[in-house]
């Protein structure tokens, strides 16, 4: 059964399946008024028209009901709606169990092979209910059956006689009766035992793996929100620690030596290292704590040109060779601003960062139909083959990292591909080791258009 | 005349770093550890700059005592430093809820961690409005 997504939650089989219920209803109810026209007037049985005509009305009117309250629950999900859609199919077998022991009742009793249709209601009751449940409505339908038979047997209630298809005395043949009546409640017995063990299985482990995964989104959320708080809290130790380093670095309390001063120096810059490091760890978590993101339509154009303010400034530092090529047709994009300024920040950063002095970084940006495209090369020491695949990995860092490049957190890349994968778009990454790297990534004009 | 900043903040050795930072600078010092300290030396000690960490022992306890000092208008005027370690808290977006003038004047919002030479300078441009 094909499994629809709604708002990131499952919707259970139970919904497909009472609407699958009520549509099937439709095609039995087209098909007996059909047979009923055509068993009377073509092939001249005697069957109870007008009587058969009253009750595919009521039938008519019931799966319209049906109709009506399965839309009535399904409008808003709750951890409510399964057990209501089962109360709901309980109504739908039950009325039509009804239902068809009337309509066999005028077309024959048990002379009429429609009998079978007891034995698919049964299908479906084992299917969703528990076996006590399911043998409750064998009862029941064995129980209807047998009271049919016996009444219009014994001429308790009239027998209508299908004249023209089957041997008068069928329905007074007490051996008759009870022979095939043993052999349906066996044949019953059977089937609600297989379809219980084939498809109650199955559809029950549906509902606990829908409750599952909504257990596992609260946990999931409660331990990003201790971790965000955990995180928080180092922020304030780190910061204390950067403050208190600074005092005694700056010398205001008093002179330093020069072994002092080393240290205090790299007390204080490797704190600093830390500092940075849990900034980025707290934003990828903030990340993935906001399930919306905020998207606005914005200049595309201009929100680059800020960004590469600061990067110019380094590359220039490092007699790096920065050249940017925006297309002009380059003009309005829908996404999040702050998160896409992240974005090109970081990867322009990485590109400055790991080419050395004296070489080159390239950005350029091109309109193509519904998307931007962005390549960011660089002429670094580039990425082993085999661990390019691995580059967006959280807190990864390639081998062929010289030591002396000032070591990041290692989350950049991770959040550079988390920003596009909520913007709809696509990054990937080829490169040749200690020649170049280049990024090159997709973002739709409007990713809240599904394309 | 020497200029009196009062630092309000739970972290005992971040408001140690600040005071020894901004004292050898020339200005007075005095501290508070929780809001309701806080706002008691506010009152006795009439400060003309206060700097107030927004998470201290409850969530907003910065945040709600910014609330009751600028609704009175004798402090309309105070120069407010609010430092705070998350951006973002709770879903509510602080930074645009403070930058209100009318609701809050003369109040500025910065991120933690802060270098104390940089929160010195942020004093001193505040002083000069």
């Amino acid at each position: 059964m094909k499994r629809l997504t709604t708002d990131n939650k499952l919707v259970p089989a139970h919904i497909h399946f009472a609407q699958w219920f009520i549509r099937i209803r439709w095609v039995a109810l087209f098909i007996l008024l059909v047979s009923n026209y055509v068993v009377k007037h073509l092939f001249n049985i005697s069957i109870q028209e007008v009587p058969i005509y009253i009750l595919s009305g009521i039938l008519f009117a019931l799966n319209v009901l049906h109709t009506l309250i399965l839309k009535r629950i399904t409008k808003k999900w709750s951890s409510e709606v399964i057990p209501k859609i089962k109360k709901v199919i309980d109504l739908q077998i039950l009325t039509d169990l009804i239902v068809l022991t009337l309509i066999l009742h005028y077309s024959g009793g048990i002379e009429n092979p429609i009998i079978l249709f007891y034995f698919f209601h049964m299908i479906i009751a084992s299917s969703i209910f528990s076996p006590l449940k399911s043998y409750l409505y064998v009862v029941f339908a064995i129980l209807l059956v047998a009271l049919l038979a016996l009444l219009e047997c014994y001429s308790f209630i009239p027998h209508y006689h299908l004249e023209g298809f089957v041997n008068h005395d069928l329905y007074k043949n007490a051996f008759y009766i009870f022979g095939t009546g043993f052999i349906f409640i066996c044949t019953s017995a059977f089937i609600v035992s297989l379809s219980h063990m084939i498809i109650y299985r199955s559809i029950n482990s549906e509902e606990t793996y829908v409750k599952t995964n909504l257990e596992l989104e609260n946990k999931d959320k409660l331990k990003d929100e201790y971790v965000l708080h955990v995180t928080h809290d180092i922020k304030g130790h780190v910061a204390a620690i950067l403050s208190c380093i600074d005092v005694i670095r700056s010398k205001i309390a008093g002179p330093l030596n020069e072994v002092q001063e080393e240290f205090a120096n790299r007390t204080f810059e490797r704190t600093e290292l830390l500092s940075a490091f849990v900034k980025n760890l707290l934003n990828l978590i903030e990340k993935r704590l906001k399930h919306d993101n905020e998207f606005e339509v914005f200049l595309f154009k201009d929100l680059i040109n800020k960004v590469v303010i600061p990067i110019q400034i380094l590359a220039r530092d490092k007699s790096i060779d920065f050249n940017i090529n925006i297309d002009n047709s380059v003009h309005m994009i829908t996404g999040n601003p702050f998160t896409i300024g992240e974005l090109y920040s970081n990867l322009l950063l990485n590109a400055v960062k790991y080419t050395p002095p004296k070489g080159h970084v390239e950005l350029t940006v091109r309109n193509r139909y519904n998307h931007y495209i962005t390549e960011i090369s660089d002429s670094g020491i580039g990425i082993p083959k085999e661990e390019i695949s691995k580059v967006f990995d959280e807190f990864y860092r390639a081998t062929n990292v010289p030591k002396d490049i000032k070591s990041g957190s290692g989350l950049g890349l991770s959040i550079v591909k988390q920003i596009i994968k909520n913007h709809n778009g696509k990054i990937w990454v080829s490169s040749e080791l200690g020649v170049w790297t280049k990024f090159t990534f997709l973002l739709p004009k409007n990713p809240t258009i599904i394309l | 005349m020497k200029k009196k900043i009062l630092l309000i903040d739970d972290d005992e050795d971040l408001l140690r770093s600040f005071q020894v930072t901004l004292e050898n600078y020339g200005f007075d010092v005095i501290t508070g550890f929780d809001g309701k300290n806080g706002f008691l030396m506010l009152k006795n000690d009439k400060p003309d700059l206060l700097v107030l960490d927004v998470m201290m022992n409850t969530n907003l306890e910065g945040f709600n005592l910014l609330h009751v000092i600028k609704k009175e208008p004798e402090y309309k005027k105070l120069p407010i430093i609010m430092l705070t370690g998350m951006r973002d808290l709770m879903g509510v977006n602080l930074y645009s809820a403070v930058e209100d003038e009318s609701l809050f004047p003369n109040v500025r919002f910065q991120d933690k961690p802060i270098n104390p030479h940089y929160l010195l300078e942020i004093i001193e441009e505040m002083l000069k409005e």
